[in-house]
């Protein structure tokens, strides 16, 4: 007991049920992090005991509905996780290595909007007045004009309409979707410009490419290019014009950066031209990101890879520094993105 | 067991004798079964042993007497802050090296206050240390082959490690 006399290695002292309950009151994913690095069974004991999985789910419990995507191979994986199964050392290896990174990885607080980018739509009436990039403003009318999507009309009022966007981090825990149908100030009547019902899909690229142009996006959406690991039920819209929310039945973990919003049937006629739009003011994606300095790579298989890069990481800079120089962003878009979040 | 006793003698596992009073004693379950259990007049000479060294045991009935009159009245909130802060106090200044002495004492005597106590107390040893200083407080070898520690460094992204 003389090592017990001075603080001596408790885990070995004291057994498992003690040295859990102790480890269980470090609330930091970082301090458990470097218990796990102190010595090999050390290292062993947080790892065999789900330590690190634990204190995830304890700061992100929506994780838990997640599991089956995160508990199989390489670092994420989408693929169903066999029941009777029992978890193999492995396993329990790379939930550690998953489980640690996500607690330090996701941020602590909910973002109001996970959208980056507005990416592509299905048909657009008026292009570019009427551009998808007008969804990423809030309101629907700025200092000079009114500022909305619109599809291109149709005499049948089941023809679909999709929207994509791209999301901030490869992987997003996805809370709520909220869509606002447009209202036609300017036409006779205020007519609102909504869809019947809207789902949702999640996924990514096939093969990473910039759809940088509309016309590659486009082709994208045709020839299937995506991936899609999130299929949502479908939610009835309201002919009303306001910020309409759709809560997800459970918080989705997402693997990939891309959001399709499908609008599924037409439910108002322009008086003009007597063929049925879909118009859309805003989009937004309540949930949570990556923090800054890690990010996340996806194979085509659907193989996620988590990625760390301090360099990137504004956690350990002093405040007074500026966290991304410009010399270090190699586009223009980038370099945009990157003043309108200082701006913010 | 009469009522007019108040106060019990108990050995420690050194065989030193302690006295603590019966509302005291009653925070641990296996204490107030031992005050069920035995005869504690003055004509029976039985003394039960715990089995927690005395410089522990010594602790352990100086957190019972504080914590007693609490327990068993419930007191206002103002008590239960100035408690807190004893609580702290008591664990800086003065179970430190007994520490973990004092956390398997609580589990024995099955005193949840003071379990959680001592396993916050231990929990804050490693609050923000880095793996080197975890390391010296518990006197641990680091057993990783530099190829292993670096390794555990890209798992543990953020984690300072020196």
């Amino acid at each position: 007991m003389s090592e017990v006399e001075n603080n001596g290695d408790f885990i070995r002292w004291l057994g498992p049920d003690l040295s859990i309950k102790i480890l269980s009151h470090l609330e930091d994913p970082r301090d458990l992090g470097r218990v796990s690095a102190v010595s090999g069974s050390w290292h062993q004991f947080v790892v065999e005991n789900g330590l690190s999985k634990q204190l995830c789910l304890k700061h992100f419990p929506e994780l838990s509905t997640a599991s089956n995507v995160i508990e199989v191979d390489n670092m994420i994986e989408p693929i169903r996780f066999v029941p009777g199964n029992p978890m193999t050392l492995d396993c329990l290896k790379r939930n550690h290595k998953v489980y640690a990174f996500l607690a330090c990885g996701l941020e602590r607080n909910m973002r109001e909007n996970c959208i980056s980018e507005a990416i592509v739509a299905s048909s657009t009436d008026n292009y570019p007045v009427e551009s998808i990039q007008n969804t990423m403003e809030p309101r629907d009318r700025t200092e000079l004009d009114a500022s909305y999507w619109s599809s291109k009309g149709k005499s049948d009022p089941s023809v679909p309409e999709t929207l994509i966007y791209k999301l901030i981090s490869k992987i997003c825990v996805v809370e709520e979707i909220h869509v606002q149908p447009f209202q036609a100030y300017f036409h006779n009547g205020n007519p609102i410009y909504s869809a019947k019902s809207v789902r949702f899909r999640m996924g990514y690229l096939k093969q990473p490419k910039q759809l940088k142009s509309n016309r590659i996006a486009k082709r994208a959406l045709r020839g299937q290019d995506f991936v899609w690991t999130y299929t949502s039920p479908e939610f009835p819209m309201a002919q009303e014009n306001r910020l309409q929310k759709f809560k997800l039945p459970e918080p989705v973990f997402c693997v990939g950066d891309m959001l399709l919003v499908e609008l599924l049937g037409r439910v108002q006629k322009c008086l003009i031209d007597q063929l049925y739009y879909i118009c859309i003011a805003h989009v937004q994606v309540k949930g949570r990101s990556l923090c800054s300095g890690f990010s996340a790579k996806i194979q085509q298989s659907g193989r996620c890879f988590l990625k760390y890069s301090p360099e990137a990481d504004s956690y350990f800079r002093s405040p007074g520094e500026v966290t991304m120089p410009f010399t270090e962003l190699s586009n223009a878009s980038s370099r945009l993105r990157y003043v309108r979040a200082r701006l913010r | 067991m009469s009522s007019s006793v108040e106060a019990i003698t108990v050995l420690s596992s050194d065989g030193d004798e302690f006295k603590i009073t019966v509302s005291a004693a009653k925070l641990s379950k296996p204490l107030n079964w031992m005050l069920e259990d035995v005869c504690f007049s003055d004509d029976c000479d039985e003394v039960p042993t715990i089995e927690v060294n005395s410089k522990t045991l010594v602790k352990v009935i100086e957190y019972c007497e504080k914590h007693a009159p609490r327990a068993n009245s419930g007191a206002s909130d103002s008590d239960a802050e100035e408690l807190k802060k004893w609580d702290i106090e008591f664990m800086k200044m003065d179970v430190k090296d007994i520490l973990f002495h004092i956390l398997m004492a609580a589990n024995y005597l099955h005193m949840e206050g003071l379990y959680d106590l001592a396993c916050q107390t231990a929990a804050d040893l490693m609050k923000g240390m880095t793996v080197s200083q975890i390391r010296k407080i518990f006197h641990i070898k680091n057993d990783f082959s530099s190829e292993e520690q670096e390794q555990l460094r890209r798992q543990h992204p953020g984690c300072s490690f020196d």
